[in-house]
């Protein structure tokens, strides 16, 4: 490609460049300006994946605001792969490095974690969930041995602040209610039934209850450690919840 | 290689989201749809739930955005394997992509990049289109690019494009709105777009709305899918009609998308330069 190279590459840095004044060798200078074509489609598109994928957290800052943290987050990670569908992870973790908003809004980092568990919960694969229908047959002492592990949708979630109290009233309320951040830690679950995706605030004993399931210990082991944090925690009445969710991986036994 | 099903010769629409409902349950006739598969590369869920229905009912068409065909590179070896893994589960009726590229290392630009005009160039697109006709087991239909920028060699990219086409047994997607874009932008008219392509590889075309926007001190003609179908798009759907009969269109809407009957009415109006009777044709103009 010995003609072309330099072509891809002076196009390339024309549009990830920043400067008023563009080079691009290619087109000359005084059609240089027309660059901008480009650069306005590419940041467009890919703040706009932002932007939508993170629906609580505009919802909260606002749009302009929003289109701000959006272009900074896409100047540091360019998209490296076609399928915008997987791109932004990484917004979560550079909110947390974001001087402003760590200033002004600590918590927007841990609301930004739950809006990607909506999407990945969304998109996770299509797997049947343990069904009672299952257990029928399995004597009652089977039961605590049993390792289900968690529905690939399920994302587990804490926080040392009511991060979920904020995301949820801005994901559901019209009128957002006021969340006191003295409120403390939340730990939370997102996951997928059939087509709808749920979400639900834990206690910390179901949190650990959960996580040490999803980590494939059996329910007796799980139940264990919950205890620790809840004594009148109850293995049986947490089973059939979950259960009856679709929480649980299908063919566990 | 060649696909043995194609479009029907009638309109169809882009498919969005918020428009599932209405889309799922309209019963004209003829109607199909086209969706970019870079938005179904998810493992599981209602996305794909609401693609197998649709795929189930309707003549199907999968456009895609990110191959970068025109590209330095090979086409990422990831992307191809997820957008093989869909087109392995949907079977969709066509596939198709852009003469254009969009990614360098390890950046994708998001945008559909003119691709440079030369020999070397034509042997890369080759190469790429084969490649991934040779992994999806089917052909593909090529889209001609829009132009903002005055590149060397401007004028051979038709010809570049139906090259490309006829060397690799692949079809062309001609999109009208393209063609405008590039008239306006650039030392391109849709004659040289109109001589260069011949009616009998051309297997879908787009029709789609402009933006103007102020850039220095010009207008460009921006190919933003953000608005109705111009006016100029329209007579050109008329006349390459006329020349070609009729084939199958697509209204393209990405931005600022409005209700599922304002699309339908746009796609009727296809579909009514689609029907027109050849006799007519040939007496208009």
């Amino acid at each position: 490609m010995p003609g072309d190279e330099g072509f891809y590459q002076a196009m390339a840095e024309a549009i990830l460049d920043n400067s008023d004044e563009p080079m691009v060798p290619i087109i000359g200078a005084d059609a240089a300006h027309r660059i901008e074509a480009h650069r306005g489609n590419y940041r467009t598109s890919v703040q706009s994946v932002i932007v939508s994928g993170y629906p609580v957290v505009s919802r909260i800052v606002g749009d302009e605001y929003m289109q701000g943290l959006a272009q900074a987050f896409v100047r540091d990670h360019p998209p490296s792969i076609a399928s915008l569908t997987l791109y932004g992870d990484e917004f979560p973790a550079f909110l947390r490095t974001f001087a402003p908003v760590q200033n002004d809004l600590p918590w927007l980092s841990a609301v930004a974690e739950l809006d990607r568990a909506w999407f990945a919960a969304y998109g996770a694969a299509d797997t049947p969930p343990l069904d009672a229908k299952d257990l029928q047959g399995a004597s009652h002492g089977a039961l605590p041995l049993m390792k289900p592990g968690l529905a690939v949708s399920a994302q587990l979630l804490r926080f040392k602040v009511p991060a979920y109290s904020i995301w949820r009233t801005n994901k559901e309320d019209e009128q957002v209610k006021a969340i006191d951040l003295k409120k403390g830690a939340e730990w939370a679950l997102v996951w997928r039934e059939n087509n709808t995706v749920h979400h639900a605030a834990l206690s910390r004993a179901e949190y650990v209850f959960l996580n040490n399931v999803e980590a494939g210990q059996s329910l007796a082991q799980a139940y264990s450690e919950s205890c620790r944090f809840d004594r009148a925690f109850d293995l049986q009445q947490q089973f059939s919840r979950w259960l009856s969710a679709g929480l649980f991986k299908g063919e566990a036994r | 290689m060649s696909n043995n099903r194609k479009l029907p010769d009638s309109a169809g629409i882009g498919l969005k989201p918020i428009h599932y409902e209405d889309a799922m349950h309209c019963a004209e006739p003829g109607l199909w749809f086209e969706i970019h598969p870079e938005n179904y590369m998810v493992a599981g869920g209602p996305r794909l739930s609401w693609l197998e229905a649709f795929a189930q009912k309707f003549p199907m068409s999968f456009h895609g955005v990110g191959l970068s065909l025109g590209g330095p590179d090979r086409p990422d070896p990831e992307h191809l394997k997820r957008l093989k893994r869909l087109t392995d589960q949907f079977d969709p009726v066509q596939v198709s992509e852009h003469l254009a590229w969009s990614r360098l290392g390890d950046t994708y630009f998001a945008d559909l990049l003119p691709p440079p005009v030369s020999a070397d160039a034509l042997d890369r697109v080759v190469a790429h289109i084969d490649e991934t006709q040779e992994v999806l087991g089917r052909t593909l239909l090529i889209e001609n690019p829009s132009l903002y920028l005055p590149l060397p060699g401007i004028e051979d990219l038709p010809e570049m494009y139906v090259e490309a086409a006829k060397r690799t047994g692949a079809g062309l997607l001609f999109d009208l709105n393209n063609i405008i874009v590039c008239e306006a932008n650039v030392d391109l008219s849709a004659e040289v777009w109109l001589d260069a392509v011949p009616g009998h590889l051309v297997g879908e075309i787009h029709i789609a709305g402009a933006t103007p926007r102020q850039i220095g001190d010009e207008t460009i003609l921006i190919d933003s899918h953000d608005a109705p179908v111009g006016e100029p798009v329209w007579e050109m759907l008329a006349r390459v009609r006329k020349l070609y009969g009729p084939k199958p269109v697509l209204i393209e809407r990405d931005d600022n998308i409005p209700s599922f009957a304002e699309l339908m009415a746009e796609r009727n109006r296809a579909e009514q330069v689609l029907r027109q009777p050849e006799r007519e044709m040939l007496h208009a103009g």
